[in-house]
């Protein structure tokens, strides 16, 4: 169940890092957008691309990944038994 | 008619929480995690069921209403940022939970680290960070309630809410607060776009909205330096609680696979299309309910609600909101009851696991009424609070992922040192120049990891969950199969 680096890199390094940026950048900014202060603007931008980050990461890398289920059947009938 | 539409409701609620004995076993393990047998769409629900509680309906608004877009950014930054550490650390957890046996962090924590200290010591700062979060329900309770102009006392109110909440728990566990997540989430949404719809039809337009709410001081921007800091280092500090919370947890070992639970995630952002309908009606708040300052800005949006909607319809939001708080707090009872049955009271066999988790939600929900009574707060408040204990628990959560020759007990130590940090933090006013006080908590916590492992280093370290076979030694399961079957 270790991940890929590309993965974390597609579905949570960037996203948070254009996520810290963009407040960064846009917080103390007085511009709008549709009269909507920049900085919220930016934020519900982020909501759909975060989704699309993780769809992407789960395409690419995640869907057929090693779950190790196998290995979790094995030790909790261990456990039950 | 708006007393009806609220007891409409929460008929339809009840009914839901008793439907959800259909079909059900009677077992403490279907009663506490629903015989692990919950989808992704039943995971779904219940996370966002729990994670989007009154704070965010009655809280959100009132918060923005005092500090504008301040609040609103760490907001919606750390529960955004929150998902896709979800999206991988989720599997891992649900792994752990099923290798042990597991229906919450300190039986993880029990299990992987073979330590009744550590345990013990989770399982004890989750109840006492959780009594923050019931006060939150309970605060938006009243809120919710006071809409409905029936002059209630706060006593009556919350007895209210603390009763249905306790029909569900008792009558279910675990599946009447996911069943019931259901009509709470559709009726969570629904209520926000349907005032946002009023506020845009009998209100301004967004531009004079937004330019009336900066007229006093300015709401729609972070000003640079302490605000600045704080809203960033909160949201990176409650970034990495939001998953650690107990009842997060034990909805997620509820699920029947991990494939299901990282589907799951990827969802999650696309509910938050909610808050820009909720920041319209905050910001219109400003304008609309001007004058309230401390506890009453939690008012912000039923005030609004109250001015623009007809009385059925305000019925329904009231409605709406009051099963916000009260499946949350139904979940938030249960996992304390489990906390303290399975955790902290030792050698409790699993038949009267049940009862005595009963027994402790009626504790919890008392000390919660008499809190909530004698010390009103601002909701958002009550959230960080939470936060600060909480967020504690990624550090034993990191080191079973990456682990180092820490000792459990160190680990337990460090946990307990944070925790009580934080609570220092808190009581004394520290500052830290805006800095989140839940961030040099979480330092103190990482420090006695640090001399623990440099000073009195385990022999050696165990292996990660996220290898094949990565948890714990032979020696480690047995000793969690006697105590599962003592």
């Amino acid at each position: 169940m270790i991940p890929r680096m590309a993965s974390v890199t597609i579905a949570l390094i960037v996203p948070g890092v254009l996520l810290i940026t963009g407040i960064l950048l846009l917080g103390s900014s007085p511009a709008k957008f549709l009269g909507i202060p920049a900085v919220l603007a930016f934020m519900f931008a982020m909501f759909p691309f975060m989704s699309l980050a993780m769809w992407i990461s789960w395409r690419l890398f995640d869907k057929d990944a090693d779950y190790q289920l196998d290995d979790v059947d094995e030790q909790t009938g261990e456990m039950h038994s | 008619m708006t007393i009806a539409m609220f007891v409409l409701v929460l008929l339809v609620a009840v009914g839901l929480g008793l439907y959800s004995r259909v079909g059900a076993g009677s077992s403490t393990s279907d009663f506490m995690v629903g015989g692990r047998s919950f989808g992704s769409i039943v995971i779904f629900i219940m996370v966002v069921g729990e994670v989007y509680s009154i704070g965010t309906i009655i809280g959100f608004p009132g918060g923005v209403y005092a500090d504008g877009v301040m609040y609103s950014v760490w907001f919606m930054g750390y529960i955004l940022l929150g998902y896709p550490i979800g999206y991988f650390l989720l599997p891992l957890l649900w792994k752990a939970g099923r290798k042990y046996d597991a229906v919450n962090l300190p039986d993880i924590l029990r299990g992987h680290f073979n330590s009744r200290t550590l345990e013990l010591t989770a399982a004890v700062l989750g109840v006492v960070f959780m009594v923050p979060w019931a006060q939150l329900q309970l605060t938006g309770l009243e809120v919710a309630l006071s809409g409905l102009g029936l002059g209630l006392s706060p006593l009556v109110t919350v007895l209210i809410g603390v009763g249905i909440s306790l029909v569900f728990v008792l009558l279910s566990g675990i599946r009447a607060p996911a069943y019931v997540s259901f009509l709470k989430d559709f009726a969570l949404v629904f209520v926000i776009v349907l005032v946002a719809v009023f506020v845009l039809s009998k209100g301004p337009n967004v531009a004079t909205i937004v330019a009336e709410a900066d007229l006093g001081s300015s709401h729609s921007t972070i000003p640079a330096g302490p605000p600045m800091i704080n809203t960033i280092s909160t949201l990176l500090f409650q970034t990495l609680g939001f998953y650690m919370f107990p009842f997060v947890v034990q909805a997620v070992v509820s699920g029947k696979s991990p494939v299901g639970i990282r589907r799951s995630q990827i969802a999650m952002p696309l509910y938050m299309l909610m808050y820009p309908f909720l920041l319209l009606t905050s910001f219109f708040a400003i304008s609309a309910a001007p004058g309230l300052s401390g506890a009453d800005t939690n008012l912000a949006f039923i005030e609004v609600a109250r001015q623009l909607l007809p009385d059925w319809l305000l019925g329904l939001v009231a409605g709406g909101a009051a099963l916000c708080a009260i499946v949350v707090l139904a979940a938030s009872a249960l996992v304390i009851g489990t906390l303290v049955s399975r955790n902290i009271v030792p050698h409790v066999s699993e038949a009267r696991q049940k009862p005595l988790t009963q027994a402790v939600i009626f504790v919890y929900l008392a000390i919660s009424i008499v809190l909530t009574l004698a010390a009103p707060s601002i909701m958002g408040t009550l959230i960080n609070t939470s936060y600060y204990g909480i967020t504690q628990f990624i550090v034993p959560v990191a080191l079973m992922i990456f682990p180092a020759r820490v000792r459990p007990s160190v680990i337990a130590l460090g946990l307990a040192v944070g925790s009580v940090a934080s609570i220092g933090f808190y009581v004394s006013g520290a500052t830290f120049s805006g800095v989140n006080i839940g961030v040099p908590a979480l330092a103190a916590n990482l420090l006695v990891i640090l001399i623990g492992r440099f000073v009195a280093p385990a022999p050696k370290a165990l292996r990660s969950i996220a290898l094949r076979g990565g948890t714990s030694s032979p020696d480690t399961r047995t000793t969690s199969k006697k105590v599962r079957s003592s």
